[in-house]
């Protein structure tokens, strides 16, 4: 009796949780302008609409063609029910956020976690300003990734029949089909099962469908403008060091593009590469007694050496992070967002502040807010290094003190 | 550009506005104005950060860091302002006319009617006449 009482109480906290949360992420998404990456999906759904091919401009479309079709559809949408496509558009992402605070819920339960403590945890995401940032004012959909990612964790980590396990494979797929950055994460997912090599083939091949199925009539059409669309994609320099650098290029004489950047850029790729395959073993393998293997903290871990690594960080990048630390329980999350919230603030407020709010007055190339952006930059870079050397120690092989 | 004999009249802050730490400086100006209570305190306040606003505006230009320009100078208007408006102050006024003869020459190192020129020369104007 007095369980249910207290569960009732945290599903009432949830609910409302879900209400503050549309709140706030109607307000902005009303709010916002059809501006920098909303423009650009506007303008290549236009393209679609009249039938021309996207990917035959290079750099004007760079993700796989699955987000295409649904920029198509939402501009459809836009225009029977006359409503304006920026508003649209963010529909998507923001009810991926919503759905990842109930299957961080459901996790979190299937996990043995009492509903006290994961509906706190999914309210965390649910309202944190990073998803809502990311979502309703910038309009970019690392959410919908994100929540493929999650599925895709769930069925693999709790459910033991084949069924799942092809189904995880699926959901991966889907994700890599919207964006191709969980592709980093296939070995601990290839790896995670005890399955033979014929199981784990099946599982890639699975993965591949839904990527290949939507890319094979623009491959047959244009493969090298596909290809190189892409894969020749590289992120843009605005977070991470590259924050970093550009700050410090700013003093010279408020010129905010660094002129290495595609040197840096170049080295990162390699570096992050190596560095990878140390994370592949490391997780895959780990000491018994220990955290254990769970492909969540590994690629808890991954990502964040990404981030730490690789030059051409964009400020969504950091919401792949905090769905994953959730499901791992892992507090330093908290401090994570408060610093990314800073990081991305400050950036739009230097570079486009009406994307915050489209009416809003405030100039853009504030020096103040470039100085905002670095110091939230050098401590979140910092911040996220100190958390994965922290995810590392915890898979050190303990010593037997004699 | 090389440097003019403007530069030997010239005194720098030790933190200038095209450093990232400078907001911090800002931060401590406000601070420093919350604890100025008397009329005294608060004309040296005045006298002093218009000083500062001046001498920023002047590294930002004889070092030909331009990109700052527009916003060091928005700066010095507004600090003038509210340093000159109604404050009889001799040391202030005599002060400010050593800056407009300063800021003149330094303008005309650019171009009549260049985007520098017209700058700095919003500059001389709002000191000229609040003189």
């Amino acid at each position: 009796m007095n369980m249910k009482r207290t569960f009732s109480k945290e599903i009432i906290l949830f609910i409302f949780g879900i209400l503050l949360s549309l709140a706030i992420r109607l307000f902005f998404t009303l709010k916002g302008a059809a501006l920098a990456d909303v423009l650009r999906m506007y303008e290549v759904a236009q393209k679609v609409l009249s039938g021309g091919n996207p990917y035959q401009t290079y750099g004007f479309y760079i993700y796989p063609p699955l987000w295409m079709q649904v920029e198509y559809f939402s501009l459809l949408v836009s225009r029977v029910f006359l409503i304006p496509f920026q508003t649209v558009i963010k529909i998507w992402p923001n009810v991926a956020d919503l759905l990842i605070g109930i299957v961080i819920y459901v996790f979190l339960t299937k996990n043995k976690v009492k509903p006290a403590i994961s509906v706190p945890w999914s309210l965390f995401y649910i309202l944190n300003p990073v998803s809502i940032l990311i979502s309703s004012v910038h309009g970019q959909f690392d959410s919908i990734v994100s929540l493929f990612t999650l599925l895709s964790i769930f069925f693999i980590t709790f459910f033991k029949t084949p069924k799942f396990f092809y189904l995880s494979a699926l959901m991966f797929g889907i994700a890599i089909a919207f964006k191709p950055n969980p592709v980093m994460l296939l070995p601990f997912f290839l790896l995670y099962k005890n399955v033979n090599f014929i199981k784990r083939i099946k599982y890639l091949l699975v993965t591949a469908v839904p990527i290949t199925l939507t890319l094979l009539p623009y491959v047959f059409i244009s493969p090298r403008e596909v290809l190189t669309s892409i894969l020749g994609y590289s992120g843009a320099y605005d977070f991470g060091y590259a924050a970093i650098f550009r700050g410090l290029w700013y003093q010279n004489n408020a010129n905010y593009w660094f002129p290495y950047s595609d040197q840096f850029l170049s080295i990162s790729k390699v570096l992050f590469l190596f560095l990878s395959i140390f994370i592949y073993f490391f997780f895959a393998n780990p000491p018994a007694g220990r955290a254990g293997k769970k492909v969540y903290v590994s690629s808890l871990a991954l990502y964040l050496l990404f981030l730490i690594v690789y030059f051409g960080i964009s400020g969504q990048y950091y919401l792949w992070i905090i769905p994953l630390a959730i499901i791992a329980r892992e507090k330093l999350v908290i401090l994570f967002s408060i610093l990314v919230t800073f990081a991305l603030l400050a950036f739009y407020l230097f570079f486009n502040p009406s994307l915050i709010i489209s009416s809003i007055v405030t100039k853009p190339f504030q020096s103040i807010f470039m100085s905002v952006y670095f110091f939230a930059n050098v401590f979140l870079w910092i911040f996220c290094l100190f958390w994965l050397v922290k995810l590392i120690r915890n898979y050190v092989p303990v010593r037997k003190v004699r | 550009m090389k440097k003019t004999l403007v530069a030997s009249l010239l005194v720098f802050e030790l933190i200038t506005p095209n450093l990232l730490i400078y907001p911090l400086k800002r931060f401590s100006e406000k601070i420093e104005l919350t604890f100025a209570f008397t009329k005294a305190q608060k004309d040296k306040y005045l006298v002093r950060n218009f000083e500062r606003r001046y001498n920023e505006l002047t590294f930002i230009i004889e070092n030909e860091k331009m990109g700052f320009l527009e916003e060091v100078a928005g700066r010095y208007n507004s600090y003038i302002g509210e340093s000159l408006v109604g404050n009889t102050n001799p040391q202030i006024q005599r002060r400010a006319k050593e800056y407009l003869e300063v800021l003149r020459k330094l303008r005309d190192k650019y171009p009549s009617n260049s985007p520098y020129w017209l700058k700095i020369g919003e500059a001389v104007e709002v000191t000229r006449s609040l003189l």
